[in-house]
């Protein structure tokens, strides 16, 4: 890393000043911003709608190691990842930390990868029994009382977002059913966002997460996207990622 | 012919046996979820809640999986946390077990219930609850 | 129709019928012990994962599945192009068409996750899942092809006899793009995203179909000592060649056009040239076994009329077609997904490394009991229907061209 050029360097250094400087905003001025972030929060009783589209910023270079603490938080909140008879490859995974390093420039950089809660979800275009579908709010979701464990969606899926579980489970968190045989992903912690509150990651990298309203031009992250920008992984396949992440 | 009426007479005999030795239909513990209302959420009408709970369960389940909608009122959380006690460790009531509310009557009827495969059968940890209430 | 062919069940009541319905039944006790293994502990005690999704149950699935609709063929042509020599097979054509879709089936369904909610599949569809359309694809063949049956078998019912022959030989031509499409529509991963996959599909169900038919047939003229020509083995065989060819050209349209695509050259490398299982299977067993000995083994003089090559040839032809079927399916599955081009990448989930898969017994034993049931619901049906003319002498079959 030190061996970076410096001018590069240089540039590298404001652009993330930028961002911090709007990551920074949501932490330290929680007043008017965060009255933002969850902008008009949803009756108990009243439907989703797609007036609002959830969406997640991820600034990889704010993260404190990587990702990891986003797993852990992940892992805790919904309980998966302890599978005791499953084999290392069985185990489910919601969220994974990816280390990349670019093979000319040697350019390495970690992000958390999970469901990147795409527009146009191959997953939902291929699961037989609609299982698997978007909420009317983006957030795209398995109805595991439909699920037949057919794993097509698994196939299609182009981030290995979603997994089988492979046992019986017990004990599961109230808020987060899981069970044998039915496939699983991130689900944006569903159970949080219709209450107001953000997900659970969100909540373990403040500095470095922002979650919010990609339909709502003042929200925060529509901000910090539109000043910044924000990738998508595999932009190529044109899936238009409720998920964005900067310095990928 | 004859094999017919046979067969009828053995149906009608062991019909009246099943009928003589069937046992009362076993009460579900109620009194768990007495201790905090004095009716079933579900309606106050109990041969409603008998009847219809099921219905109920799966138009929330619909209505909360697609929707969004978290209200307290048939929601399966909310059914095991007034229905079933809080028991650590060893004394958990399990599904599996016929004293746990949710299998009293399905034991008896003949129902399995998949609910549980994900469906936690324990009520929420009452800090957590609580906590959360707070907030 | 040929009026002057007689059918008969198979009367055979010997050593050889029960101990082969037992041989089959075994197998399929097998395949239902693991079953409920497998349905009662969780897919952890298989071979497959989170990585690799799909695993042998799937090989076999998709390999029965494909042989079914090629099972039809013989008698598509008999019927839709008018072709006698092929008429008096289209009985036993379509039965083991039939028999090979449920086998294939019910391995697909007994390895979901859930095979408990079979009902949510048959009632829940999203239309725009091109597996939803397969389900109803599969049970519109089951339809079609039991009419198809009806007709042939019921002199009543003659006069739908070239309606529903043409319907079932459309109906399958569909089953199969669909069965293919399953793969084409996988954008995420490298080697299925391509529009050459389904027409490949089909030429390789005319093959499996065929080869599967012929040992079907050669079973039971032999075991019944029923009569059976070299014109029409001969018929069958050079057939298959033809359709061993056409695999041959569609496969190798299919890797020129991948490494055409310079962002599919590392899954070709890995596929062709890699040291692992799936560059063994495609060299060896796909191409070695499957595709250049029964070409041999058809066309050497010295085997001309030889029954035993012909034979021998279409068990290559399948061992060759499954192997392709797992090369495609797990080699697809093992290469990592690129998330990043250009860069390597690593995490606790495997991301870019090649996905290992260690088939277990339990797969396996699915996998056979499914082709077992196949075989045994053809060995029942021929024996309580009228499905097999009682000779397939050449005089029979081709009484205007026979030359003895
Ligand atoms: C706030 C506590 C509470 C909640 C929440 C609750 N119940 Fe009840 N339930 C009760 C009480 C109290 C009774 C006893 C009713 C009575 O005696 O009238 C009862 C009775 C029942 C009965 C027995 C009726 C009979 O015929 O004996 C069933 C079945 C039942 N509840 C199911 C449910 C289901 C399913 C849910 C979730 C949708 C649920 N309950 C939620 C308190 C609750
Ligand atoms: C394969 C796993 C699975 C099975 C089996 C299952 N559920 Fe669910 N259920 C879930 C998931 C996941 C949710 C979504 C939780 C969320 O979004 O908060 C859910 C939510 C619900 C909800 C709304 C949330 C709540 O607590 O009220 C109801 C009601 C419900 N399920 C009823 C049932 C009933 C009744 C059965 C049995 C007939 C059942 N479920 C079986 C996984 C399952
Ligand atoms: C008073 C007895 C009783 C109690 C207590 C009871 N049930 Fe039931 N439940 C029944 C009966 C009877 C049926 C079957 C009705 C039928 O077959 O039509 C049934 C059926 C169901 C079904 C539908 C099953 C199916 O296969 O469609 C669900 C879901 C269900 N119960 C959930 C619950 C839950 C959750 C609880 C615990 C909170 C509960 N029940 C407690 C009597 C009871």
């Amino acid at each position: 890393m030190s061996k970076i050029s410096h001018t590069a360097d240089q540039y590298r250094r404001k652009f993330l000043t930028g961002i911090a400087g709007a990551a920074a905003a949501i932490t330290i001025a929680p007043g008017v911003l965060l009255r933002q972030v969850e902008a008009a929060p949803k009756a108990a009783d009243a439907a989703v709608t797609d007036s609002v589209r959830w969406g997640m910023l991820v600034i990889t270079s704010k993260l404190t190691d990587g990702g990891d603490k986003v797993v852990q938080a992940c892992k805790k909140e919904h309980g998966w990842g302890d599978e005791k008879h499953s084999s290392t490859e069985q185990q489910t995974q919601w969220v994974r930390k990816v280390k990349v390093t670019e093979k000319l420039t040697k350019h390495s950089f970690e992000l958390p990868v999970m469901c990147q809660h795409c527009e146009t979800a191959p997953c939902e275009d291929v699961c037989p029994t609609g299982a698997s579908f978007k909420r009317a709010d983006g957030i795209v979701l398995v109805d595991k009382h439909l699920c037949i464990g057919c794993r097509y969606c698994m196939m299609a899926c182009p981030y290995k977002a979603r997994s089988l579980v492979h046992e019986a489970l017990q004990d599961q968190k109230a808020y987060s059913p899981r069970g044998m045989g039915t496939v699983e992903s991130c689900n944006m912690c569903v159970h949080r966002v219709d209450e107001g509150k953000k997900p659970a990651c969100v909540e373990a990298e403040p500095q470095a997460m922002i979650f919010g309203d990609l339909n709502d031009a003042d929200s925060d992250i529509s901000k910090t996207l539109q000043k910044f920008g924000g990738k998508q992984i595999r932009a190529d396949l044109g899936l238009n990622t409720g998920v964005r992440y900067h310095g990928i | 012919m004859f094999g017919k009426t046979k067969f009828m007479l053995m149906l009608i005999a062991l019909a009246t046996m099943l009928y003589g030795c069937g046992d009362v239909a076993p009460e579900p513990d109620e009194s768990v979820a007495k201790a905090k209302a004095e009716h079933c959420a579900i309606s106050d009408d109990e041969s409603e809640v008998r009847k219809n709970h099921m219905n109920y369960l799966k138009h929330k389940r619909d209505r909360t999986v697609h929707d969004g909608i978290r209200t307290k009122d048939h929601s399966f959380k909310e059914c095991i946390n007034c229905h079933v006690p809080k028991l650590e460790g060893e004394n958990k009531l399990r599904h599996t077990d016929e004293k746990h509310f949710c299998s009293t009557c399905h034991t008896y009827v003949g129902v399995k219930l998949d609910c549980f495969e994900c469906h936690t059968d324990q009520p929420e940890a009452q800090d957590a609850a609580k906590a959360e209430g707070v907030k | 129709m040929n009026t002057k062919i007689v059918f008969q069940e198979v009367k055979s009541n010997g050593v050889g019928y029960w101990g082969l319905l037992g041989f089959l039944g075994l197998f399929i006790l097998a395949g239902a012990i693991a079953f409920f293994t497998a349905e009662h502990s969780g897919h952890y005690i298989t071979g497959m994962n989170n990585q690799i999704v799909w695993g042998l149950p799937h090989v076999f699935a998709i390999g029965l599945v494909v042989a079914a609709s090629g099972a039809l063929n013989i008698g598509s042509m008999g019927t839709v192009f008018g072709k006698h020599i092929y008429q008096p097979l289209g009985r036993l054509s379509g039965l083991l068409a039939m028999a090979l879709l449920m086998g294939g089936l019910i391995v697909l369904v007994l390895d979901l996750g859930r095979a408990d909610r079979l009902i949510v599949a048959m009632t829940s569809y999203n239309f725009k899942s091109i597996f939803a359309w397969n389900i109803i694809l599969y049970n519109g063949f089951m339809l079609l092809v039991g009419l198809y049956i009806w007709t042939m078998i019921d002199p009543k019912m003659k006069f739908l006899y070239k309606i529903a022959g043409s319907a079932a030989f459309i109906w399958r031509l569909l089953l199969t793009l669909g069965t293919g499409s399953i793969f084409g529509f996988i954008v995420a991963r490298q080697f299925y995203d391509a529009a050459i996959m389904a027409p490949l599909f089909i030429v390789l169900s005319f093959a499996v179909g065929l080869a599967m038919f012929n040992l079907v047939l050669m079973a039971a003229y032999t075991g019944t000592k029923r009569p059976i020509g070299d014109v029409l083995i001969n018929k069958l065989r050079y057939l298959l060649a033809v359709f061993i060819g056409g695999v041959f050209l569609l496969e190798l349209a299919r890797h020129l056009t991948n490494l055409y695509a310079t962002e599919h050259h590392g899954i070709e490398a890995f596929i062709l040239m890699g040291d692992n299982i799936y560059s063994t299977l495609f060299w060896w067993v796909q191409i070695g076994v499957g595709t250049v000995l029964p070409l041999f083994l058809i066309f050497c003089s010295r085997l001309k009329n030889n029954r035993k090559a012909f034979v021998a040839a279409s068990v290559f032809v399948i061992v060759g077609a499954f192997a392709q079927l797992y090369v495609i399916l797990i080699g697809g599955q093992a290469y990592p997904l690129v998330l990043f081009p250009n860069a390597e990448v690593s995490s606790s989930f495997f991301d870019g490394m090649v996905n290992s898969y260690q088939p277990s017994m339990l797969e396996l034993a699915l996998g056979l009991g499914g082709m077992a049931l196949s075989l045994a619901i053809v060995t029942v049906a021929v024996k309580v229907l009228r499905f097999l003319p009682v000779s397939l002498a050449d005089k029979v079959v081709d009484p205007h061209h026979c030359k003895s």
